[in-house]
């Protein structure tokens, strides 16, 4: 097991070392740099080259690549430009924003589409299947922004006192913290949810047309209520734990247009407020800690194969 | 004594890693000379399907190799000399080609005969398995089990080749349409003089198809004999043990004396010390435990790898009796 | 064939077959048209009778035994007279019929893989077989772990908390078997059980169904299209064709003389293993009729033998050749005439 998890996480170095290079080709092809950002047209030519200079952004690119490079190496993954505060701070600090929306985002999207995919499943063929199916398609071409901001109009309208404007973190309550971001996460929940929901229905429909356990559950007697919950649906949860946890992944990396909406201080707000003022090492540190999460949530997701289903058995290289 | 069509020599196959091997094959040797039908008999595990592809070229053996008169299966001079017949003839024909584009493939492949010649020898062919007329125009979707699995054999014998494999090929067919595609077999192999590896676990299909047969078990060779040698005189545990499990068209009586096995197929990747088959062998003791018998020759062709062979039926079934009630 | 006026519906002890089954049909739409899977099937199962159903694909012997215990396909519409331990019920109208036989059957399933669920413990799918019955849990994995042993399975109390691809195919079919006693059923109906299995698990197998049907004398329900196995352990016959009973006699007489031209040709088309080599295979041309439609003509018709005009023009009814044993065939006398014994 030990061996299996070094085995997977043995390709990380690599990954990280890849994404950084790109991120930072990248970057230096958009024009403008920190200077700029910073004001810089009101400078002269002098102070603006000073500046450069003293930021070592003169310097070739693969010289200033393997500084940053060597930096990290040591733990340091160097300041803000904006902020002059240290980038592991600040990017932390957003961290657990982002994670708490997007695991209450997943949790919700994971329900919807787990109970909308049963109850659909229950009555396959008849209305209820077909109107379940219909909202699940319209769940997936809403765009989430747009979801968003109806929220933030209903809230406002018809639940003035739901209070939802500032975020809360968790030191401040369990309550309060699900409380603030429920929204926020309900809004990335719809698509997700609608996807998660047809990925159920689809994974039950092929259970129901070729698996014979269900005909041996039936020839015990099982009631129809019962085969569903005890034997169809655990076992089309299989499929969608590999979609569920690339979906967290994704999300945890920051859902951009859903903080701003709801103005929530997470990884989403950081990168884009770092990418219009190119500040260089809080976007780098960013990308660092998006393919981080990547693998390690893929890793996690493989590892709780085993438990969805007693056939899978961990190899070194996948499933 | 003319050199024998196909030929496997001390064939090992292992799949798996080096840590943790799986040898579906551990060391086995036979020939098919011109003309005749080998019969392949095991259960799952026995590697006979390993032993097919290998014949075929479509695995390479880990030890040991596989010629066809005389060259390396899967090398160019011996390509395309060995074609199978397969099991599911559904799969085993691409659903997007009409039939004869399928039968004419081994041609095109490279025969060097021209297209026309390569297309009139195609409907040749069909024309032996009885899909003359509009049966080559079809689809194989639009087919049954049993024409298609036709269709598998006119493609196997579309370039002549010396000597076909068939791999179960009438196992997933309906019993009243085996009949015919086994005497099939039969009428094209005579006209053509085509040597054949017959395989499957279907022992009476087998003794039906075969002048000489094989009996595998967990990747080796444990009877080699003329088909009546076999089920006249089986000599090996394993070979009385096969032959009495099949059901027989007498209500209730059993020609030979029933002996049932104990217990289930070890596992190809544990595979037992010393003779493979004393786990479940009702006449198993300290020697077959630790020593492996080799095959010898019991008399004109027919060889075995028992100690004890050629073994008494109904001293074997008396000891498995005796083994159940324990 | 015989059958005493059923009992009455109250009384426990009933007289005459345990199952009945009388007009059998069933019929399911599809786009292609109309598929009557079952038509017209009528024969009787007596307490402790071991009665093979035989037919390829498409004779519909897999939906008979399917629909007999309710577990046919929604779609399909079923019509005929089923009579249970006495009680009568007419299948078109009354769709719980079949759960009366049900709750008093155990089923042996083809594919033992397929037919476990495969993230459930075997112990959990048999204790659901009893407590779905009422019974406690721990009660029902003492009894599951004693049924397990009977059958012959090593290590029962392990065994229960295994998951059904850790176990071999001879195991998981035992498994099924031990599912199917476990509510000590008058019925065992096993659908091809022997079919995945290897030859000489096969035989063990075989062997275990005949010892657990003789010594707990119920009655055996086999469906197969192996006439060499259902040979073995069979005492009757029903042979099926395109949906049609075709032959119904008591396996001795089947095997002594067919009457129906499509038995005769089974019991030709095999191969046997003592007379290997020698034995030219009687084929038997075309392929098996299809389900579709409606037929004007005898359905074994144009693969017959012994076909003439008569043959023609409706499809025979059954021919009374004794008293328990009818064939569907209107030239019967000029069946089974040098059959090998």
């Amino acid at each position: 097991m030990i061996r299996y998890m070094l085995g997977r996480l043995a390709v990380l170095p690599l990954s990280l070392l890849v994404v950084s290079i790109l991120t930072f080709s990248f970057l230096h092809l958009v024009p403008g740099d920190p200077v700029d950002a910073l004001g810089g047209e009101n400078l002269s030519a002098d102070e603006q080259a000073q500046l450069r200079r003293e930021m070592g952004l003169d310097q070739p690119l693969p010289v200033q690549f393997f500084y940053w490079l060597g930096h990290v190496v040591q733990g340091d993954l160097g300041k803000s430009i904006r902020t002059n505060r240290p980038v592991l701070d600040e990017v932390l600090g957003r961290l657990s924003t982002s994670v708490e929306l997007a695991v209450l985002s997943i949790v919700m999207a994971l329900f919807i589409g787990i109970v909308g995919g049963a109850i659909a499943t229950r009555w396959r063929g008849t209305w209820v299947d077909r109107a379940i199916m219909a909202a699940a398609t319209l769940g997936m071409s809403i765009p989430n922004y747009f979801a968003a901001t109806l929220f933030v109009l209903a809230i406002s309208l018809y639940l003035p006192d739901f209070g939802v404007v500032s975020y809360a973190p968790l030191s401040k309550g369990l309550f309060a913290n699900v409380k603030s971001l429920f929204f926020p996460a309900l809004s990335l929940a719809i698509l997700s949810g609608a996807t998660f929901c047809r990925y159920v229905r689809g994974a039950t429909e092929d259970i129901i047309r070729n698996a014979d356990f269900i005909r041996t559950a039936r020839s015990k007697g099982a009631s129809e209520s019962r085969i569903l919950f005890r034997h169809i649906v655990p076992n089309s949860l299989v499929p969608l734990a590999t979609v569920a946890g690339l979906q967290l992944a994704y999300l945890i990396g920051g859902a951009v247009v859903i903080e701003s909406i709801f103005a929530l201080p997470g990884l989403g707000q950081l990168l884009l407020a770092a990418i219009a003022q190119r500040d260089y090492p809080i976007i780098q540190g960013c990308v660092l800690l998006k393919a981080t999460t990547f693998v390690i949530i893929n890793l996690i997701v493989d590892l709780l194969y085993p438990f969805l289903d007693p056939r899978v058995q961990l190899v070194r290289g996948g499933k | 004594m003319s050199e024998p069509v196909l030929e496997l020599r001390d064939v090992t196959k292992r799949f798996g890693t080096r840590r943790r091997p799986i040898w579906a094959l551990a060391g086995i040797s036979l020939h098919v000379d011109a003309g005749e039908t080998l019969g392949i008999v095991g259960e799952s595990g026995s590697g006979k399907s390993t032993a097919a592809r290998i014949a075929v070229g479509l695995d390479l053996p880990t030890a040991g190799n596989a010629t066809v008169m005389g060259r390396p299966v899967s090398e160019s001079g011996g390509k395309g000399l060995v074609q199978m017949v397969f099991q599911d003839p559904s799969a085993s024909l691409n659903p997007l080609l009409r039939i004869i584009p399928s039968v004419r493939e081994p041609l095109d492949a490279g025969s060097g005969k021209t297209p026309t010649a390569r297309q009139s020898r195609a409907l040749q062919a069909l024309g032996e398995v009885g899909l003359g007329g509009e049966g080559g125009d079809r689809f194989p979707g639009a087919l049954s089990g049993g024409q298609k699995q036709r269709a598998s054999i006119a493609r196997a014998l579309a370039a002549l080749p010396p000597v076909i494999v068939c791999d179960e090929a009438v196992t997933a067919l309906d019993v009243s349409i085996r009949a015919q595609i086994l005497n099939l077999l039969r009428g094209v192999q005579d006209a053509h003089g085509t040597a054949c590896l017959f395989i499957s676990h279907d022992l009476c299909t087998v003794a039906y198809m075969s002048h000489r047969i094989v009996v595998m078990y967990l990747g080796k060779i444990v009877e080699v004999g003329h088909t009546e040698q076999i089920f006249a005189m089986p000599a090996h545990p394993y070979t009385c043990a096969l032959l009495s499990a099949v059901p027989q068209l007498q209500q209730g009586r059993h020609v030979r004396p029933r002996i049932r096995l104990h217990g289930d197929p070890p596992s190809v990747m544990r595979p037992p010390s010393g003779c493979r088959f004393h786990t479940r062998c009702p006449m198993a003791d300290e020697r077959c435990r630790s020593e492996e018998p080799l095959l010898r020759q019991l008399e004109n062709g027919h060889l075995a790898a028992c100690h004890y062979a050629p073994v008494d039926e109904a001293r074997l079934a008396a000891l498995a009796a005796a083994r159940a009630a324990a | 064939m015989s059958g005493a006026a059923p009992a009455r519906a109250s009384s426990p002890v009933f007289a005459g077959p345990l199952l009945q089954v009388q007009n059998l049909s069933v019929t399911i739409p599809s786009a292609r048209g109309d598929v009557h899977a079952v038509r017209d099937v009528s024969f009787a199962i007596q307490p402790g009778e071991r009665v093979a159903v035989l037919g390829e694909s498409g004779s519909g012997k897999t939906m008979t035994a399917l629909t007999l215990l309710g577990l046919q396909t929604p779609l399909a519409q079923v019509s005929g007279v089923l009579t249970f331990k006495g009680r009568q019920f007419d299948l078109a109208r009354q769709r719980d019929a079949a759960a009366t036989v049900l709750a008093d059957a155990g089923v042996i399933f083809q594919d033992s893989l397929s037919s476990l669920n495969p993230i459930s413990r075997i112990g959990t799918q048999l204790v659901e077989r009893l407590s779905l019955r009422g019974w406690k849990k721990a009660p029902a994995h003492v009894e599951a772990v004693r049924v397990l042993n009977y059958v012959g399975v090593a290590d029962a109390e392990a065994r229960m908390s295994a998951y059904p691809h850790e176990l071999s195919g001879g195991m998981r079919q035992r498994v099924m078997i031990t599912m199917a006693l476990l509510a000590k059923p008058s019925l065992l109906v096993a659908d091809e059980p022997t079919t995945a299995l290897d030859t000489t698990v096969q035989a063990q197998v075989i062997d275990l169904i005949r010892a657990v049907q003789a010594e707990n004398g119920m009655s055996l329900l086999l469906i197969t299209h192996d006439l060499a196995m259902a040979a073995e352990v069979c005492d009757r016959a029903v042979i099926m064709y395109a949906g049609y009973v075709v032959e119904d006699v008591t396996m001795a007489e089947l095997l002594r003389r067919p009457r129906h031209p499509y038995a005769e040709a089974l019991l030709g088309a095999m191969p046997r293993l003592d007379t290997p080599g020698s034995q030219k295979l009687d084929m038997i041309e075309g392929e098996p009729a299809s389900a579709l439609g409606d037929f004007d003509r005898c359905p074994f018709m144009p693969r017959c033998r012994h076909a003439d005009a008569a043959c023609e023009g409706s499809v025979p009814a059954l021919a009374v050749i004794a008293a328990d044993h009818v064939a569907r065939c209107v030239h019967p006398g000029r069946v089974g005439l040098g059959t090998p014994a």
